[in-house]
Order: structure tokens, then C-alpha cells, then sequence
């Protein structure tokens, strides 16, 4: 007799157990990322302004003089944006394109401001640029709803105007090359710190007694349980110039003027190891706490002499420890923003403040998206080096 | 008797101060031989190996290597091998490495390690897996990579802390003729540790009978067997049936010692009084069954039979309660054993022991 088939195959239960972490990513995780790699190379702002206008000017091919449907929505959907005073807006992203557009769109925004029921030649004859077909077809370009802009800009890239050809920025204008190596430069200083800092902490606390290694765990971990913000105001609060630091070194004459420590690169990295110590020190500590005492008695009663045994024995078995500790610090400092933010001066700010300016200040969301893409690329860069490198280190636990 | 190569003399541990885990421990271990340290569990046995090794200090007392002392010599400068019990091979290390390892340390040439490694390997039977790691291994072959690593730099003592508990039964009795083979063949002497009493008569040329830090008997197996020196030894060594009397004669070494169960000749382990308490040990093969009619020394009815492949163990129990253990033959289908039936047990004064009893 045929034992009848289960209600659900056994990787269908699986998938089952699965499926709300896997909504849970897709909502929350996988959706939002895609948005943003839209947003870097969508350019929502004109079509917002001119629907019309560019609807039209995307059906038009582009050759020769544009059909009268296109002029026609130029006159009325300039006409409604200089109502809402927002003709300007077109007007100064096309002027990037032409210079000579600027003037001509902002006439052509009064004009059909002032008389709705202007007429194609009308429209025409408002400016020698509106007879000239390529000036139509640079507005076309300046109207397309993707770009690559963005995107070069985040790599300090422009198109020339006139070639159309990929060209660097002005030395003036180029500040996201140079923050991101001063993002990667920051972030490998604290990762090196945390590193030097939480080895042998880890080395000293597997070795002690139970009651003593919960007691110094939880100071490693109490940092952990206090908000960024809070830590990086306290940190601020002890390195400012009359702060606590300066104060008490002023007294004790050691020094003479107060150290610069806030609004500066070292106050930002201290702060930041400070932060990032016990994500470094956990998988160090776990993945030490797994290697046996034997293994370097083994070495010794082999002969080998205590640091031998230490470099070639342990140090060996505690690096996928090591390499995950650094790795999980080295992705988190790459998206620091609070700390640097408080504590460094403006030479300091790392990527992350240009996400946070571009979204705040410019309220510019594909030019913060550019930036949060360049981010996420390069954490994906560095995971995919960690990947291939890590299971060469975990083959060893078979 | 040979010189001895190794002497720990008056060594005591203590790891809290309180406890002593060792307590005054004199032991000689001679050049090349094969010494088993065999003692029921927390006896001290890895302590006096780990003291051996250089792992922990004795509290008191001092060990002797070829004469000097070495209570202070860190492991790495003892030329001791140590097999440990979990192997702690190298995870990260292959096979052929973590057999180079002691010869790395200690600067062989490329070249001289790479021959001693694999004539090594050829020696445990291990040549084909030179490029593997350790958990790419079975139990067995990770045994013999340890074995092979502690060596193949041909140390002055191998320590070995119960190298076989892991492994199955069949592969255990295998690996004792092989490293007892081994260690003739390289002339190396081996302290070796283990809680099986049957790896230990197999193996050893002597055994020390450990119990609470002391050595209660230190001979050669066969001695350790016929002859053990208290009751703690012939209890843990082998099974024992015991009986419990007085010493009513005493005749040159043995005595008559009458217990409940009937008058009882033994031998004494030890000079004994007249009117003394003892307890008398027979081991069950020792024992022969007789028909209930026949002159015994005790008798008991058979309460249970357990199968044992080549023999039967049988328990019978005297008239006043005592289990007595009985290693019979298998018996022929005429004439087969039931429980319930009345024998007679007897056996040779000889195999009889007397022990003194406190009273
Ligand atoms: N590092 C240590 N610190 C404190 N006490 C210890 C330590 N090592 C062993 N002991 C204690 O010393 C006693 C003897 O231990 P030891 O390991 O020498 O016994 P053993 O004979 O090897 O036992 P087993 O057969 O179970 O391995 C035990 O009571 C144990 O609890
Ligand atoms: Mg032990």
C-alpha cells in the first residue's frame, strides 16, 4: 500500500519556514536597494515640472525642427511652472546644456505666461534659439529621463558639452574621489586600530576564569549598549578644546596650549574605534574561545618555542576570527556619518555626509543615490575579496 | 634490572593548594620500555603525564632525566613526544605537515624532513594521505598521524594519554599490536596512560596501578595479574569474587581462612596473624564446577549464565548470599546448565589471595 504523499515536500517545508524572512528582504531590503540604483540614473526632477513637454520631446526623433505638438507644450507647460516660479529650475538645468537656452526659456515662460493662447510661430519668434534645431535637440537630451550624470559626477566625471564625451571635473568641483579614499583611508586606520587593540584583549580574556571573563566581557560589550550619538556627544564633550582631556592635561602642564582633538581626523578615529571595538573583538574572541589549549601544548612538546608556536600554530586557527572581525568593522566605517559628522572638521566628513547633504540640504535624491551607490559598490567589492579569501581560511575546519 | 632513564622522586601536585592530586610519587622508568600507568578516573594519571611533559610544575619533589633535573626545562626543550588524547593535530596543517612539524622546528633541511616524514608515514601505513588535513581523516588515520608526529623526531619519551578511547573496538585492539610493534622497533621508551586494564596487560612490559595519586602496584602484567599486591589491584585488575573471613591457621605463605561460605585456602599477599579479617580474591577462571556430590571448597546454586562467544560467564550465589563469578566452557548439548542448580566450586589454594581487612 502506498503511503500517501505528504501535504508539503520536505524542501517545500523549508521554503515555508523561510518565507517571511525572505518578504521580509524583499520588502525591506531588496526593494529599496533597487530604488535607489534607479534613482542614481533617473532624473524625475524636469518631468516633474513639464510632463508634457517631455512626453513630447521623447516621441520627437530629434531630427530636423520639432512638430508644432512640441512647441505647443513648451508654451503651456512653461507657462504652468512660472506660475509655481519653478520655470527657473528648467530653465538653469538646460542653461547646463546651453547657456543660451537659459535666457530663451525664461522669456518663453513669461511670454506664455502672459498670453496662453500664443501661437507656434509666435513661440518661435520669441528667440533666434527656438529656430535653431539643435538647440531643440540639446533640449531634448537635457529632457531624457535617465541619465548617467549623477553617476559620473558621484566619480567626479562630467559629459562635455559639446562632445558629449566622458571628461573630469574641474580640480575645483572633484571631491567625491578624494572622499572616498579618505572613507576607505578612515576606515582602514580604525579597522587596524580595533584590530591591534582587540587580539590581545581576546587573547587575555579566553584565558581567564569564568566569573572573570563574563566581568570583562560585559565591559568590552558596554559601549555596545549605548546609542552612537550619545557616545559620539560624549566623546566630543571630554575631546573639545576646553574639554576635559585639554583641561586636565593643561593643568598637569604636560601641555602647554590645548590639543586639537575635536574637528579633526584623530578625534574621528578615536571615536570610531572607540565605537567599533567590541565588533571587532567578538568574532575574535568566539572563534578563540574554539581553539583548544592543546594545540599550542602540541606545538610546544613538538619543540617549538612559545611564539613559534604562536605564529605558526594559533595565530593561523584565529584568523577566519580576525578576518571577520576586520571585515564587519572595516563595511560599518565605510558608512559612518554621526561621528565624523560630530567630531571631524570639514576636510573629516566621510561618503555617508555627502548621502545625508545631497539628501537634506539639496534635496537632491539621484545625486545622494550616486553617492550611496558608489558605497554600496565598493562594500560589495571589499565582501566579495573577504569571500574568496575566507574559505581558503575555514577549509582547515573541514 | 636496567638504569632508570626518567625518575620522578617525591613528586607531589596540588592545583588549588588543598587537594593533592599526586602524593610523594617515586617512579623509575627504565630506558626503552613500555610503562602503563592504568588507574580509574581522576587517579592523577594526566597530571604525572602533563608533569612529564613540562606542562605543569610538580608542587614538591623533583623529576630526573638521564640524571638531571628537569622540573624547570620548559616542553619545548625536553625532547618529549606527547600523543594527546583528542590527537590535537594541526587543523590547518596537512598531513605530511604536521608530521614535518617537530623536525621544522628544530631546522632539518627540506630536503631530510621531506624522507624522515614519509618513511614515517610509511611506518604507520599512512603514505597515501600525505596532502590531506586532519578532518579530512578517519579516527584511525588521525591516530596514526599523531602517533607518526610524536616520532618522527625521535624523542627521548613518548607520553601517550589515552591515545585509543576514541576509537572502535576492533580498530583499538589493532592500534595496540601496532604501536606496541612500533615502539620495539624504534627502541623508544613509552609512558603510556589508560583507564582499559585489558590495553594495559596487552601492551605494557610494566603497568602502575594508580589510585588517588598513589601507585598501588608497579610489575610486569602477568605479575599485576597473579599476583596483585592489595585488594584496590585485584579488584580493578581483571574480576574478582570475593570472600570475606578470619584467619584460623597460618602455613608457611598461606593461611586457611574461614569464612561463612566454609573453610577457604589461600595464599597471603601480605605476612598475616592468626585471627586476622581478610577478604579472599579467586578470579573466575580459576574456578572449576563440580557436581553437587563432589568435595568442594564453596558451594552456590547458578542464578544466571551470559554468553560470551568462546566461553560462559557464570554468576552463582552461596548459601550466604555471595556472587561468585565462574568462567566456564561451552557446554555440550548433553549436558546443558540450569539456573537454579546446586555445584560445587573448587580451585587451587595458589590462586587464592588473602588481603588484610581493616576491621
Ligand atoms: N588543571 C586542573 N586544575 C584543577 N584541577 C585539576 C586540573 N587537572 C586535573 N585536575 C584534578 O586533578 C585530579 C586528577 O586529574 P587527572 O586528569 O590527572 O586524572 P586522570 O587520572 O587523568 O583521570 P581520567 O582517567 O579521567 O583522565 C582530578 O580530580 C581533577 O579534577
Ligand atoms: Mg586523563
Amino acid at each position: 500500500m502506498a503511503t500517501p504523499a505528504p501535504f508539503l515536500s520536505a524542501r517545500g517545508k523549508l521554503v515555508l519556514l523561510a518565507l517571511p524572512m525572505l518578504l521580509f528582504m524583499l520588502l525591506f531590503f531588496f526593494i529599496p536597494v533597487g530604488s535607489l540604483l534607479v534613482r542614481a540614473v533617473q532624473d524625475p526632477e524636469l518631468g516633474a515640472i513639464a510632463p508634457n513637454l517631455q512626453r513630447e520631446l521623447r516621441a520627437w526623433d530629434g531630427q530636423g525642427t520639432p512638430p508644432d505638438s512640441v512647441v505647443l507644450a513648451l508654451r503651456d507647460d512653461l507657462a504652468a511652472a512660472q506660475k509655481d516660479r519653478r520655470a527657473a529650475i528648467v530653465a538653469k538645468r538646460a542653461a547646463e546644456a546651453d547657456p543660451k537656452l537659459r535666457p530663451a526659456i525664461m522669456d518663453a515662460a513669461k511670454a506664455s505666461l502672459a498670453d496662453p493662447q500664443l501661437s507656434v510661430q509666435a513661440v518661435l519668434n520669441l528667440d533666434p534659439v527656438w529656430r535653431d534645431a539643435a538647440c531643440w535637440t540639446r533640449l531634448r537630451d537635457v529632457f531624457a529621463p535617465f541619465t548617467d550624470r549623477y553617476l559620473l559626477s558621484a566619480l567626479d566625471l562630467k559629459r562635455d558639452r559639446d562632445t558629449q564625451e566622458i571628461v573630469k571635473v574641474a580640480p575645483d568641483q572633484a571631491i567625491f574621489l578624494a572622499t572616498l579614499q579618505r572613507t576607505l583611508g578612515v576606515s582602514l586606520a580604525v579597522t587596524l586600530i580595533c584590530l591591534l587593540l582587540a587580539y590581545p584583549l581576546a587573547y587575555v580574556v579566553v584565558r581567564q576564569g569564568p566569573v572573570m571573563q563574563a566581568l570583562m566581557l560585559t565591559f568590552v560589550m558596554l559601549p555596545f549598549w549605548t546609542s552612537i550619538l550619545v557616545r559620539s556627544a560624549a566623546w566630543l564633550v571630554l575631546l573639545q578644546t576646553h574639554g576635559v582631556v585639554n583641561e586636565t592635561l593643561m593643568s598637569l602642564s604636560i601641555i602647554s596650549e590645548p590639543l586639537k582633538l575635536v574637528y579633526s581626523r584623530s578625534g574621528t578615529i578615536l571615536a570610531m574605534v572607540h565605537i567599533q571595538l567590541p565588533f571587532t573583538f567578538l568574532p575574535i574572541y568566539s572563534v578563540m574561545k574554539s581553539v583548544p589549549d592543546s594545540y599550542v601544548r602540541a606545538a610546544q612538546s613538538l619543540g617549538a618555542k612559545p611564539f613559534y608556536a604562536f605564529r605558526r600554530i594559533y595565530l593561523p586557527q584565529t584568523l577566519p576570527g580576525v578576518a571577520a572581525g576586520c571585515l564587519l568593522t572595516f563595511i560599518l566605517c565605510l558608512g559612518y556619518y554621526i561621528t565624523p559628522a560630530l567630531l571631524g572638521g570639514p576636510a573629516d566628513q566621510l561618503l555617508s555626509y555627502y548621502v545625508a547633504y545631497y539628501l537634506n540640504q539639496e534635496v537632491n535624491w539621484s545625486m545622494a543615490s550616486a553617492v550611496a551607490l558608489m558605497l554600496l559598490v565598493v562594500t560589495l567589492v571589499i565582501y566579495t575579496i573577504y569571500a574568496r579569501f575566507v574559505p581558503v581560511l575555514r577549509q582547515v575546519e573541514g | 634490572m636496567t638504569e632508570a632513564f626518567v625518575s620522578l622522586r617525591g613528586v607531589s601536585k596540588s592545583y588549588d593548594g588543598l587537594v593533592r592530586v599526586v602524593e610523594q610519587l617515586d617512579l623509575d622508568i627504565r630506558q626503552k620500555e613500555f610503562l602503563t600507568l592504568l588507574g580509574p578516573s581522576g587517579s592523577g594519571k594526566t597530571t604525572i603525564l602533563t608533569m612529564l611533559a613540562g606542562f605543569e610544575t610538580p608542587s614538591s619533589g623533583e623529576i630526573y632525566m638521564s640524571g638531571k633535573p628537569i622540573s624547570h626545562v620548559p616542553p619545548h626543550g625536553r625532547n618529549i613526544g606527547v600523543v594527546f588524547q583528542n590527537y590535537a593535530l594541526f587543523p590547518h596543517l596537512t598531513v605530511a605537515q604536521n608530521v614535518g612539524f617537530p623536525l621544522e622546528v628544530r631546522g632539518v633541511a627540506q630536503s631530510e624532513r621531506e624522507k624522515r616524514v614519509r618513511d614515517m608515514l610509511e611506518m604507520v601505513g599512512l603514505s597515501q594521505h600525505v596532502a590531506r588535513y586532519p578532518a579530512q581523516l578517519s579516527g584511525g588515520q588521525q591516530q596514526r598521524v599523531a602517533l607518526a608526529r610524536a616520532l618522527v623526531f625521535h624523542p627521548d619519551l613518548v607520553l601517550m594519554d589515552e591515545p585509543l578511547g576514541a576509537l572502535d573496538n576492533a580498530l583499538r585492539k589493532r592500534m595496540q599490536i601496532e604501536i606496541k610493534a612500533l615502539q620495539r622497533r624504534l627502541g623508544v621508551t613509552v609512558v603510556f596512560v589508560t583507564h582499559d586494564q585489558g590495553e594495559a596487560l596487552v601492551m605494557s612490559d610494566r603497568v602502575a596501578v594508580f589510585d588517588k595519586g598513589r601507585i598501588q602496584q608497579i610489575a610486569p602484567p602477568q605479575e599485576i595479574y597473579a599476583r596483585p599486591s592489595n585488594a584496590f589491584v585485584a579488584e580493578f585488575i581483571g574480576e574478582t569474587s570475593w570472600f570475606l573471613g578470619e584467619v584460623s591457621a597460618i602455613e608457611g605463605e598461606e593461611c586457611v581462612v574461614d569464612t561463612p561460605a566454609g573453610k577457604i585456602r589461600a595464599r597471603a599477599a601480605s605476612p598475616l596473624q592468626q585471627g586476622a579479617l581478610v577478604r579472599v580474591a579467586v578470579r573466575p577462571e580459576d574456578i572449576n564446577l563440580v557436581g553437587p556430590d563432589t568435595p568442594a571448597t564453596v558451594r552456590g546454586v547458578l542464578e544466571d549464565t551470559t554468553y560470551l562467544g568462546d566461553h560462559l560467564m557464570l554468576t552463582l550465589r552461596t548459601a550466604i548470599g555471595t556472587a561468585v563469578s565462574v568462567k566456564a566452557p561451552k557446554p555440550g548439548q548433553s549436558n546443558p546448565l540450569r539456573v537454579g542448580e546446586e555445584f560445587g566450586l573448587s580451585w587451587e589454594a595458589h590462586h587464592a589471595v588473602a588481603f588484610a581487612e581493616e576491621r
